[in-house]
């Protein structure tokens, strides 16, 4: 068992903890002047979009390693954030339009954030159905697909101050009162702990199949 | 041809007017959240509590099912290992 195997279950328990405790410490925090109650989506949206953004760019760099080194284990670092990428991508389309609906009066919005958000998350799930139909060698077409949604993590970042949009601007978090700040910091903890823990299990995951494969290959052999 | 011609640079001039006009409609963003003055809350005419437990609810929901596909893929992994293990035994006698 490797180190980063016996780190799996600590973490878990650690994001286990902090998600049972996270709904307490949301309810410390007031709430918004305009928005009202709904504006508590914010603290699982904004963190399942930051721990998307950083899946998408873990993919990009291990893709990128793998098309220049041809390293498997940047392959596998790549496949396992690609498909993390997509499981908060969802989360993240899915409880932003539930924020929209009150805030904005619809479920969606084609601004260039909601809309570079579903491209990229789009993208991602191109890079699974690659790497699940591709057939042999489709692992280096993926990893261009994966450092392609990438480039787009930036643009997701700054689109709110490049365009006028619906979504608050990036001013929001510097300017944040300390009593919503504090259980933000907290949900965003929790989700990069069950990130991090997430990412470990899925590249075992990968690393056992690519045993399994060799293995089987040298008893054909 | 002039028509053509005439067509072709009408229709980026129509597309940044419209570009434009529906930017112009577009409410600002807002740039700070402000906590809300004790006695402020107006009566909501869409409930907010349904859609906070929605959003909530699926992304535990997200995890849960994340987290029970991986550990099958896991036991799929393992049930192969054993099928491995076994081929290797009976090849081996």
């Amino acid at each position: 068992m490797s180190r980063s195997d016996r780190l799996v279950p600590i973490l878990l328990a650690i994001a286990g903890a902090m998600f049972a405790a996270a709904p307490f410490v949301i309810d410390t925090a007031p709430d918004e002047s305009t928005m009202g109650l709904v504006q508590r989506i914010f603290y699982f949206h904004f963190p399942s979009a930051m721990s998307m953004l950083i899946s998408a760019l873990i993919c990009g760099v291990a893709s990128a390693m793998f098309l220049f080194r041809r390293d498997p284990r940047a392959d596998r670092v790549a496949v396992s954030a690609a498909e993390l990428t997509v499981v908060f991508g969802i989360m993240t389309l899915v409880t932003g339009p539930l924020w929209g609906r009150k805030a904005w009066g619809v479920y969606w919005a084609w601004d260039a954030r909601i809309t570079s958000t579903f491209v990229m998350w789009m993208v991602f799930n191109a890079y699974l159905l690659l790497r699940r139909f591709g057939g042999a060698g489709s692992e280096v077409l993926a990893a261009a697909v994966g450092l392609f949604g990438m480039v787009l993590v930036p643009f997701i970042r700054w689109s709110v101050d490049l365009w006028r949009t619906l979504h608050p601007s990036t001013s929001v978090l510097p300017n944040l009162p300390v009593s919503m700040g504090i259980p933000l910091y907290f949900c965003w903890a929790a989700f990069t702990v069950l990130l991090v823990a997430l990412l470990l299990i899925r590249m075992r995951l990968e690393r056992q199949r690519a045993w399994l494969d060799d293995a089987y290959l040298s008893v054909e052999d | 041809m002039h028509r053509l011609w005439r067509l072709a640079a009408a229709v980026p001039a129509v597309l940044a007017t419209l570009v434009v006009t529906l930017a112009a409609q577009t409410p600002a963003a807002q740039d700070r959240f402000v906590p809300v003055a004790p006695g402020d809350l107006q009566r909501e005419q869409i409930p907010a509590a349904p859609l906070v437990f929605i959003a909530y609810a699926f992304v535990w929901i997200v995890f849960v099912v994340y987290l029970f596909t991986l550990w099958r893929r896991m036991r799929r992994i393992d049930a192969d290992l054993q099928t491995l293990a076994s081929k290797v035994k009976g090849s081996a006698r």
